[in-house]
């Protein structure tokens, strides 16, 4: 091994510990009790009974509660990544492939509304969907969390850079219309970029808490972030208060903390082969 | 089979014109080539007559159809396109039947139709294959095959060779020869290789700055070229060139030193300045003097041996060198002083415009 390569490994490896150390130290919590936490090493190790307790603890909340958010949560991300897939893959098709009126303008607002903060748009959002009647709904959670212009964006690039012009001109002497282009031959070529999109929009729409935070009032209509965060502060889980009465302590936190990361880290190691290589598509020429 | 008509075509994309007013007959069953250097306004032609362009203004007939505004499936053309342009996620049997499916063709006609365009260009035994399953010249076999099954009136073809190397693009020029012969169908072949053009096109049509330069068979333009960048551009080597110009009893060739030349009967016209131009095979080392033949004495610079034929670089002065065509056996290496001469008669002159005056 050479010195460059030494170097570069053992830069990798503070990186890899510096990031992984946090997420260890939450799964290693979970095995531990509330006392264990404060008098054992960071890295000790519980039981599974002292995990089985914080379960009950955090499952038996309020008639399990927090099944109710995980399930409003799954509803809201799912409704959201599927409406924002079936938005922004014809946009950034037609914005790659057609020249019309208008077209740079549009993708210069794309960006713009990219790099837009969340919180800019939350009140419009917010004020949009009390206009409609659509406030404290599903249908308008997921609304809301279907508009996402970096998806739009990442359409746009993919099929600038992957799809070959030849293929679109060979479909049209074939007979396709535009739409039988789009859906014949340009999304059966698409699983990287809807890998890619469903990836971003899900991490985006999963852990959204602003948006929730403005738009979901009712307790029964709350996101798993927005549950949890609720709870956590009303029962004064992470204050070093005196606990209140509702059994929600230190431990049920870090196990509420490990629900919110798990489904985008499995998916995350799902998908990984896909969004590596739809992030690198279009680099080289095939 | 249809004949194709271009009336006055021009295309502009924006403020920049590409194609100025082209006129352009192609008679049924005849094969006629586009060949130019890129940016030539060749493969915008072709895609005029595809549809996948609009014309500027002009019209353009298929089959005595007006189709300047038709959809390209709606043409009856078919294309081949230098990329293949197959669909990766479609076997070679679905690629070649996609089209005849969008046009809701029965089922055993599509299985009929497919095997037999399969059969042609012997592609039956990778039917079920992926296009990343095969080679190059595999997949560009399926591209025309695509096109075959079709049956259309004119087939386009869009630099289909580029991609392939050197042994499978004479293979394939001798497929879509003889599928020209066995279908007889109207064939328009961009290329920007002469090869290709000399050895397909019934005619070919020179495209340089979007202008056609000249229409004719191969042999007209390699003969007579109409000037001097058809000239130029059709024959390799390329013919080579020196000045000249008219004096008061004749023309003057610059050739070292100038040097009267008989150029017989040729209308001059009101020409001063001339562009003088020779095919390498008209060239020749060190023969014998003669009262008419014109001579220069220079150095061999280099010998390219081919094989079957030599080519001598000969330097003489300042010019650049003249290009020589030898017998594969000529007794001759670098750095031999030799005797360039040439038969007037052979001479083609091009005026100041680069006009060939004949």
């Amino acid at each position: 091994m050479t010195f460059g390569k030494a170097t570069a490994w053992a830069i990798l490896g503070l990186a890899f510990l510096f990031y992984a150390t946090p997420i260890l130290w939450l799964l290693l919590a979970a095995f531990r009790d509330e006392p264990m936490l404060f008098s054992s090493g960071p890295f000790s190790i519980g039981s599974f009974e002292m995990f089985g307790q914080t379960w009950t603890n955090l499952t038996t909340y309020n008639d399990f509660q927090i099944g109710r958010w995980a399930l409003n949560s799954a509803v809201y991300t799912i409704g959201g990544v599927t409406l924002s897939l079936v938005a922004v893959l014809p946009a950034g098709f037609v914005l790659a492939t057609y020249n019309f009126a208008f077209r740079k303008a549009i993708l210069v607002l794309t960006l713009i509304a990219m790099i837009t903060p969340n919180t800019v748009v939350a009140l419009p959002i917010f004020l949009q969907m009390q206009a409609f009647g659509l406030n404290n709904s599903y249908i308008g959670m997921i609304i809301a969390t279907a508009f996402f212009p970096f998806g739009v964006y990442l359409a746009y690039i993919y099929y600038a850079t992957s799809l070959p012009a030849g293929l679109i001109d060979s479909a049209r002497i074939d007979g396709a219309s535009r739409f039988e282009v789009f859906t014949k031959v340009a999304l059966p070529l698409s699983k990287p970029l809807i890998a890619l999109v469903a990836f971003f929009s899900f991490l985006a729409n999963w852990s959204n808490y602003f948006l929730a935070f403005v738009l979901l009032t009712k307790d029964e209509l709350y996101s798993l972030p927005i549950g949890l965060a609720v709870l956590v502060s009303s029962s004064g889980a992470l204050g070093n208060d005196v606990a209140s009465d509702i059994p929600i302590n230190k431990p049920e936190a870090i196990v509420a903390a490990i629900l919110v990361i798990l489904p985008v880290l499995v998916l995350f190691l799902a998908s990984q082969k896909y969004v590596r290589s739809g992030t690198l598509s279009g680099a080289e020429k095939g | 089979m249809a004949h194709v008509k271009l009336t006055d075509v021009c295309k502009s994309f924006g403020a920049l014109e590409v194609i100025p007013g082209v006129d352009l007959e192609i008679t049924q069953g005849e094969f006629v080539v586009f060949v130019g250097p890129s940016g030539s306004g060749k493969s915008t032609m072709l895609r005029i007559l595809a549809g996948l362009e609009d014309v500027t203004s002009g019209a353009v007939e298929i089959g005595g159809q007006d189709v300047t505004y038709a959809a390209p499936s709606e043409r009856g053309i078919a294309m081949v396109f230098q990329s293949y342009a197959l669909y990766p996620h479609k076997s070679v049997f679905e690629n070649i039947a996609f089209n005849l499916r969008f046009n809701k063709v029965a089922k055993v006609e599509v299985e009929t139709r497919v095997r037999e365009a399969a059969r042609i260009l012997k592609l039956t035994d990778l039917l079920d294959r992926k296009p990343s399953q095969l080679s190059g010249g595999q997949r560009q076999r399926v591209a025309i095959d695509r096109a075959i099954v079709r049956n259309p009136d004119v087939f386009l073809f869009d630099e289909p060779l580029s991609n392939l190397d050197a042994a499978l693009r004479v293979e394939m020029r001798f497929e879509i020869e003889r599928l020209h012969r066995e279908i007889g169908a109207t064939m328009v072949y961009v290329t920007h290789d002469q090869v290709e053009a000399m050895t397909l096109a019934d005619r070919i049509v020179a495209f340089d700055d979007g202008h056609i330069q000249q229409i004719g068979t191969p042999l007209e333009l390699y003969r007579n070229p109409s000037n001097l960048f058809v000239a130029g551009f059709i024959g390799w080597p390329q013919m080579n060139f020196f000045p000249g110009r008219v004096s008061g009893v004749g023309v003057i060739a610059e050739l070292g030193t100038p040097v009267g030349v008989n150029v017989g009967d040729r209308d001059l016209g009101g020409s001063k300045a001339l562009t003088l131009g020779i095919r390498p095979e008209a060239l020749q080392l060190n023969a014998p003097e003669s009262g008419d033949r014109l001579s220069v004495a220079g150095e061999i610079l280099s010998l390219e041996q081919l094989g079957h034929v030599s080519y001598a670089h000969v330097g003489y002065g300042d010019a650049p060198p003249l290009v020589v065509q030898l017998g594969a056996d000529a007794p001759h290496g670098r750095g031999d002083k030799v005797r360039v001469s040439l038969d007037p008669r052979d001479l083609h002159l091009f005026d100041e415009d680069g006009a060939a005056i004949r």
